[in-house]
């Protein structure tokens, strides 16, 4: 408990200088309010998704999108958006596709950034800036170099062909800011694992790799986010319904002319459901520092 | 959800901190590596697996069909269709369903994949010229002219260099809607030209009613507004070659086009160009707005009214000396050239087309029209006068985008909502018009 | 530097390790190396290629020199991209970096709720965009949207601009959702870092008698810099290559007379929608070209620091 105060120093400060308690007391209420005002704003767009998800396509149509009392209220949207959109397939398939491409990136990626950060060689520049110049480029213009790559591999309208892109795609990513992390990690730690006999390998895995933690669950994070709700890699590269992801069966219940919003945006919430459950997850490595050191 | 074991805390949680672990023996710090590798391999194995699995399409001489008919409704008429086909024909069908827009955006790569869709759905007139020049569609032209009823205005559209390339199926029209109950309320009448058009508006504007509900945040509902008052104004032929970069924007009768919309400006939805279309069908149905100028497919944005609850006009005349022409995109079947089973296909959309089955399968769709003349009139009074709207037509154009080009298109309906936000410079918009059409032709 | 040297030749010193840990380094290298080149510079150099082509992604690229260049510098469509792009850099590397760091520090401390708060800060960023462009929309719309609902409450109704329809306020609209997404962003990348950070050095400022403010110039900031950095030039890749919310609230038309042009929508626009490949690529090499100065430029900061170490 002690360390827990001493990782404070907000309220170590407070206490050094012999502040009123009173005084703070209305502060930190200020702070609740601005803050709350701000998370509430932030909050908005996704309860009114809610809202909208919650009402039925002809109440939305009848009495626009932000009329209140609602007309409807029914979870009949959801249930449609799991049933007709055929999404538990969905669901499975783009699983098949992030977490091995996630875990794949972060190996990988790790790898470069370990020996670009801690051993220098001839050309150990360039191949940083191979790699970092490589997420400068827009990939929307490389969506037909790649979908003309994977059908000359013959994995075009596969899980594969989406795996490859965002694991090669996101190197470049995923490398500069664990080459940045890995940077801040002091070389006679690894040094004197050397002088103890570690290999390179053990000293990547059992060093380098605890130690970016942190870094590493943010990326899996974001990574996973943005891979889950990748849309643009999906309609390229993906062309029969066995295959696709959430994002495009979300899209396949937009009609040609009539969209459904009301069922789309259910569809929409049921999606996020997998990302919100690992930024809970994941939120403990790195947000969770409140409880680094308690046990220790 | 696995890969969240790999960052688990460890049993005796570290300390994660460069400054914590100095001067400690690094080697303390505790990951659950058994369990890292044990995932990783997994995830490595499915990964390989995964991309394994190559597009093992079409099995067991079935054919497979592409489908941008994303509705629920066309999409289970069209389920049903294939059902029947199948059960007649013991000839198995495997439908991928994607959403229009990204159909369309991605139907050169469907047909360059190593193992294309046979059959796919698309559009006649010019859309299916460009891929038939390309040398991916297949030569239908047999069982084109196999089915009796088709006439020769579907043949043009089907046709480049004397052959066919498309089956037409279906096509819809597009008019001016209004709710009968709020015309009833207020007694209007249907217009016969367009001074009583205008005179429509005014009278409605003073009842208190936004008299033509408008929404273009799509772009492709001005599209419509362009369209019919060029060709009521400058006739079908004009209209097309304009379209086809054959005559230019900046001459005075397209000048005149925008001159004429001008005048119904202020009587449409304001700030039209921050709606959806289907925001703009919210007042029409609440009795706020008199009319929405679109297409069939408006009455299905509406669940909780019929399609009788609705009625429409055409498109009002202007110059009483030319013809009427309606819009009515045209949707059909293409075949991609290297099918794995070009006359499976054939035999299916021969089928499909047929008007014993294209007319219910036109029906249940709902809005739409078997282009089939054999089909029998419409029993629906809503779709009749549809089909008579069409049938009185002298020409049919297949819509903004689809009679010209994408590039041109795209870029145009970007200009031509400059217009409607500021409707005094019509000078700009046509140059800017006339420059993207030489673009789109280059490039 | 020399520590490592040194370090590493007392490791090289036995010979059987020194092969074993070679190979290791040179695949640790080389297999993600060869991945990249494969998905990501084959096709990029293949783009740079396509640039000096017509090409429409059915028949076969017909060279055409610099044409597509050439026509790229008198399109109008291509100044007002980049004045947006530069609008949309300054904009997002000043206010959802300062809101995003305002957020992280402030709740990276012992205070109720303060999960609840980063939570809902960050997980609008898990939603699906074209649910986020529809929000966002609808917000705006003019008549009976949340902003000019709350603008009429406070001037009467006097104040209710066009947002999305009116060519001046229409990059404004897309630039709130984008922001609105990227504090989020921002916060999660800064409380990773803050965690990193050894609480030691900061109770020392404290037992110095720093008050908060000082604490944050002087100790914090300095502390974050390597995640400033990678919040720079994220923030500067995204402004470059901003595209998702633009597209889906503009409905792929980019607003009235292409007011929320950007660089990335006309490339797509181009190259996917209106099959010109040679002009999208075009767009793109000028795009990379740009980002290009930024990324030597960090390139040659961390060489340049590493020199000095």
């Amino acid at each position: 408990m002690a360390d827990i105060m001493l990782a404070h120093p907000a309220e170590q400060s407070a206490a050094a200088t012999h502040r009123k308690p009173r005084p703070r007391r209305i502060r930190t209420a200020l702070l609740h309010v601005i803050l709350a005002t701000i998370a509430i704003a932030w909050l908005i767009p996704l309860v009114s998704a809610l809202y909208t998800s919650l009402r039925t396509f002809a109440d939305g149509t009848e009495n626009g999108p932000w009329s209140f009392p609602p007309h409807s209220l029914t979870l009949e949207n959801f249930v449609t958006a799991w049933t007709a959109g055929g999404f538990s397939g969905y669901f499975v398939n783009t699983f098949l596709v992030v977490i091995p491409a996630v875990v794949l990136m972060l190996l990988l990626s790790s790898m470069t950034a370990y020996v670009l950060s801690r051993h220098r060689f001839r050309g150990s520049k360039l191949l940083l800036m191979v790699f970092i110049a490589g997420l400068l480029l827009p990939f929307q213009i490389l969506l037909i170099p790649v979908y003309r790559l994977s059908n000359f591999l013959n994995i075009y309208d596969s899980l594969g062909a989406l795996i490859g892109i965002h694991v090669a795609f996101e190197l470049g990513f995923c490398t500069f800011v664990l080459h940045n992390f890995m940077r801040t990690i002091p070389k006679d730690l690894t040094d004197a694992a050397a002088v103890d006999g570690a290999s390179v390998f053990r000293i990547w895995w059992q060093i380098i790799l605890p130690l970016c933690r942190p870094a590493l669950a943010a990326l899996a994070t974001l990574e996973f986010t943005w891979k889950w709700n990748d849309y643009l890699w999906v309609i390229t590269l993906i062309q029969s319904t066995d295959n696709a992801t959430v994002t495009l069966g979300l899209s396949g219940l937009r009609g040609e002319f009539v969209t459904n919003w009301n069922l789309i945006t259910a569809a929409a919430l049921l999606a996020a459901i997998p990302t919100v459950i690992i930024y809970l997850v994941l939120q403990r490595q790195f947000l969770g520092g409140l409880f680094v050191g308690s046990n220790r | 959800m696995s890969d969240s074991k790999v960052f688990r805390p460890s049993p005796s949680p570290s300390r994660v901190g460069i400054s914590v672990i100095d001067g400690k023996n690094p080697f303390t710090i505790d990951l659950p590596r058994r369990d890292f590798l044990k995932i990783a391999g997994a995830v490595g194995g499915a990964a390989l697996l995964a991309s394994c699995g190559v597009g093992s399409s079409s099995g067991g001489g079935g054919i497979t069909l592409q489908s941008n008919l994303s509705d629920q409704v066309p999409k289970k008429a069209l389920a049903d269709l294939v059902s029947k086909y199948t059960a007649a024909t013991k000839n198995q069908v495997k439908i991928s369903t994607i959403d229009h827009n990204t159909f369309q955006i991605n139907l050169a790569n469907y047909l360059n994949a190593n193992h294309p869709p046979d059959v796919l759905t698309w559009f006649a007139g010019n859309r299916v010229r460009f891929f038939a020049g390309k040398g991916l569609l297949a030569d239908v032209s047999d069982a084109f002219n196999g089915v009796s009823g088709y006439t020769p205005v579907l043949k043009n559209l089907a046709t480049l260099n004397g052959k066919q390339y498309i089956m037409p199926m279906t096509y819809y029209w597009w008019a001016v809607f209004y709710r009968k109950d709020t015309w009833q309320k207020h007694g209007y009448q249907a217009p016969k030209d367009w001074q009583g058009f205008i005179n429509l508006c005014k009278q409605m504007q003073k009842d208190g009613l936004t008299p033509i509900a408008f929404a273009d945040a799509d772009g492709w509902p001005a599209g419509g507004w362009f369209d019919f008052i060029n060709m009521r104004l400058n006739g079908y032929d004009f209209h097309i070659r304009l379209m086809a970069g054959q005559e230019s924007f900046q001459d005075p009768k397209v000048q005149k086009v925008f001159d004429t919309w001008r005048e119904v400006l202020p009587y449409c939805s304001k700030n039209a160009t921050a709606l959806k279309w289907q925001d703009a069908v919210t007042p029409l149905v609440q009795g706020k707005a008199g009319m929405y100028m679109l297409g069939a497919f408006l009455v299905q944005a509406t669940p909780d009214l019929k399609q009788d609850d609705f009625d429409f006009f055409a498109f009002p005349t202007i110059d009483p000396s030319i013809p009427m022409a309606t819009e009515a995109p045209t949707d059909g079947w293409i075949i991609s050239s290297r099918a794995s089973n070009i006359a499976k296909a054939k035999e299916f959309t021969k089928y499909a087309v047929a008007a014993a089955n294209a007319v219910p399968y036109a029906e249940e769709t709902g809005g739409v029209l078997a282009v089939n003349a054999e089909a029998p009139a419409p029993t629906d009074p809503f779709v009749a006068k549809g089909a008579q709207l069409l049938k009185d037509s002298a020409a049919l154009s297949q819509f903004f985008d689809r009679d010209s080009s994408p590039a041109f298109s795209q870029n145009a309906l970007g200009s031509i909502q400059g217009f409607l936000n500021n409707p005094s410079d019509i000078a700009s918009v046509t140059k800017q018009l006339d420059d993207f059409m030489k673009q789109a032709a280059n490039a | 530097m020399t520590t490592m040297v040194r370090g590493v030749t007392r490791v090289l010193g036995r010979k059987r390790a020194l092969s074993l840990d070679r190979v290791t380094l040179v695949l640790f290298m080389a297999v993600p190396l060869i991945i990249y080149a494969i998905w990501v510079w084959g096709p990029a150099l293949a783009t740079i290629a396509i640039s000096f082509t017509r090409w429409d992604n059915v028949s076969d690229p017909q060279w055409i020199g610099l044409k597509n260049y050439t026509r790229l510098f008198q399109d109008p469509l291509f100044k007002q991209s980049l004045i947006n792009n530069f609008i949309w850099l300054v904009v997002f590397i000043t206010i959802p970096t300062t809101a995003g760091l305002a957020l992280a520090i402030t709740l990276d401390r012992r205070l109720k709720f303060t999960r609840l708060y980063q939570s809902a800060i960050y997980l609008p960023m898990v939603l699906s965009l074209p649910v986020i462009g529809l929000m966002f929309t609808w917000f705006f719309k003019p008549d009976d949207g949340l902003v000019n609902s709350l603008l009429g409450l406070i001037s009467h109704g006097k104040i209710a601009p066009g947002w999305l329809a009116d060519p001046h306020l229409a990059l404004v609209a897309v630039m709130t959702a984008a922001c609105w997404r990227h504090v989020g962003y921002v916060m999660v990348l800064y409380l990773a870092g803050l965690k990193g950070i050894d609480p030691a050095m900061r109770e020392a400022a404290v037992v110095d008698g720093a008050n908060e403010w000082q604490l944050f110039r002087r100790v914090t900031l300095p502390l974050l810099k390597p995640v400033t950095i990678i919040v720079l030039v994220i923030t500067i890749i995204e402004s470059l290559r901003a595209f998702d919310l633009v597209y889906v609230m503009t409905n792929g038309l980019e607003g009235p007379n292409h007011a929320t042009e950007l660089l990335a929508t006309m490339m797509f626009n181009a190259a996917i929608h209106n099959y010109q490949l040679g002009y999208g690529a075009a767009v793109a090499v000028i795009l990379l070209l740009i980002s290009l100065a930024f990324i030597i430029t960090y390139v040659w900061q961390v060489m340049r620091q590493e020199e000095e170490l």
